[in-house]
């Protein structure tokens, strides 16, 4: 997968600047960098949520994404869920949802989940799509520390289980080291690549 | 330590129980003015205006002129959710379209209903073609607003979601856009059905030679009140059995997940 970024503006802002990245399959990236300097925004773009920017990405194969908030259908049950998101078979989104610690909740509403269940479903449910390139975005935001690093090694588990390409926005240098990604830095105004660790 | 004594409201344990005491009251309260007045000329009773309903009703007249009021409710009432729905949602998530269309229905919103009736009646003349768009035509612009308003409070996340995932256009509408839509729906087609059937009841009064309306202008012309209150309570039953049996059930139905 290629990203060749000129730049990128709201309006008369430019947010993004020259980027150029090139990412393996099954390779795991984590996109770094303080808040707000626009990590969320190429993940968007990478998606294809957003398409005013200049340059091209080439490349992505089928996609899965893993929003800030779990972003479930509030008025679908937790397996439907995941087969309306993906066409797998009911008895299949079961059994993904038993691989994460889920089995006794297919048949609830997502609000009567906690957030930590709800974000399990939300990865579940990406990787249900079978992609060639998973996009997270924050996934272990607001959770409390026992909870994120249980979440961590879950998808851990999960990535070892079945290799993709991963593309992590976060903040936290603990979620890059426990996924062995490699680390891209974006900083400046507009935000370039200061610093990537090797492959 | 001190005790708080403030009163704890508590909901009531049976709405439905609530609700019948309190038509019931208002039934007596018209007695008792009806005896007042000693006017059973010009306000009947309740038992008479029930005596009046069962020899309609037994004499068949009752039940026609009711059947045809009601289908053309019916009528209108789809036309205006289905074309008022397209309309709304369209201007909800298309900017230029609302902008464009808003100074349109600003001047819907406030064309009188009498007006539009009129208006059908001579360019399409007295036809029951002319009375369904004269009504629809009245309800299509308040729907177009609650829609609007619906559509653009739609989730974005969700939306990218469906992006995202690739949803097939029919999956978007059905399992994304329709469910946060369904409030709206249900609040468009409750106050729509109140609108609805007393314009149809004008549009009859003015125009057609049958209907709760026609009945009621025949009566209105003899002055005689007991008939248009059996007529019109009649209809106002109907109606509040359609939303208690229909409308409600149905909105319980579409939020159940927001109880669970």
């Amino acid at each position: 997968m290629r990203i060749d970024l000129r730049g990128k503006a709201f309006g008369a802002v430019p947010v993004l600047g020259p980027i150029r990245l090139e990412i393996g399959e099954a390779e795991a990236v984590a996109l770094v960098g303080p808040s707000g300097i626009g990590k969320s925004t190429l993940l968007r773009l990478i998606a294809g949520l957003d398409t005013d920017f200049e340059g091209t990405i080439t490349g992505t194969g089928t996609l899965a994404f893993v929003f800030q908030e779990p972003t479930l259908l509030p008025w679908r049950s937790v397996r439907d869920n995941l087969t309306l998101a993906t066409d797998i078979t009911a008895r299949a989104a079961d059994a993904l949802l038993a691989q994460v610690g889920l089995a006794d909740k297919t048949a609830l509403y997502p609000s009567q989940l906690s957030l930590g269940q709800r974000r399990r479903v939300a990865i579940i449910r990406a990787f249900a799509r079978a992609p060639e390139t998973l996009l997270m975005d924050e996934p272990f935001a607001s959770l409390d520390a026992q909870t994120a690093a249980a979440m961590r090694a879950m998808l851990a588990d999960l990535l070892r289980a079945r290799p993709t390409r991963l593309i992590l926005v976060t903040h936290d240098e603990r979620d890059a080291a426990s996924l062995a990604c490699r680390t891209v830095r974006l900083s400046g105004n507009p935000a370039v690549i200061v610093e990537a660790s090797a492959k | 330590m001190a005790s708080s004594t403030k009163p704890v409201s508590r909901p009531d344990r049976n709405p439905v129980g609530v609700a019948l005491v309190s038509l019931a009251g208002l039934v007596l309260l018209w007695w008792a003015v009806s005896i007042l007045a000693g006017r059973p000329d010009l306000l009947p009773s309740p038992p008479e205006v029930a005596r009046l309903i069962v020899v309609e009703t037994l004499s068949g007249d009752l039940p026609y002129h009711l059947g045809v009021t009601l289908l053309r409710v019916t009528a209108a009432f789809a036309i205006a959710m289905g074309i008022g729905a397209a309309i709304g949602i369209g201007m909800g998530m298309r900017q230029r379209l609302d902008r464009w269309g808003d100074p349109w229905l600003v001047f819907a919103l406030n064309l009188p209903a009498l007006v539009t009736i009129v208006l059908c009646y001579i360019w399409i003349g007295l036809t029951e073609v002319a009375a369904i768009a004269a009504v629809a035509i009245n309800k299509i612009p308040l729907v177009v607003t609650v829609m609007r308003e619906g559509a653009r409070t739609l989730d974005r996340e969700l939306a990218a979601l469906a992006q995202v995932f690739e949803f097939s256009r029919t999956k978007r509408l059905r399992h994304v856009i329709l469910p946060q839509l369904e409030p709206h729906f249900a609040a468009a087609a409750r106050t729509g059905v109140a609108l609805i059937w007393k314009i149809v009841l004008v549009v009859e009064f003015l125009g057609r030679s049958n209907g709760i309306g026609f009945q009621i202008h025949l009566y209105f012309q003899n002055f005689d009140v007991g008939y248009v209150l059996a007529y019109s309570l009649s209809f106002v039953a109907v109606m509040i059995a359609i939303e208690l049996l229909i409308l409600q059930p149905w909105q319980r139905h579409a939020a159940r997940w927001r109880r669970a």
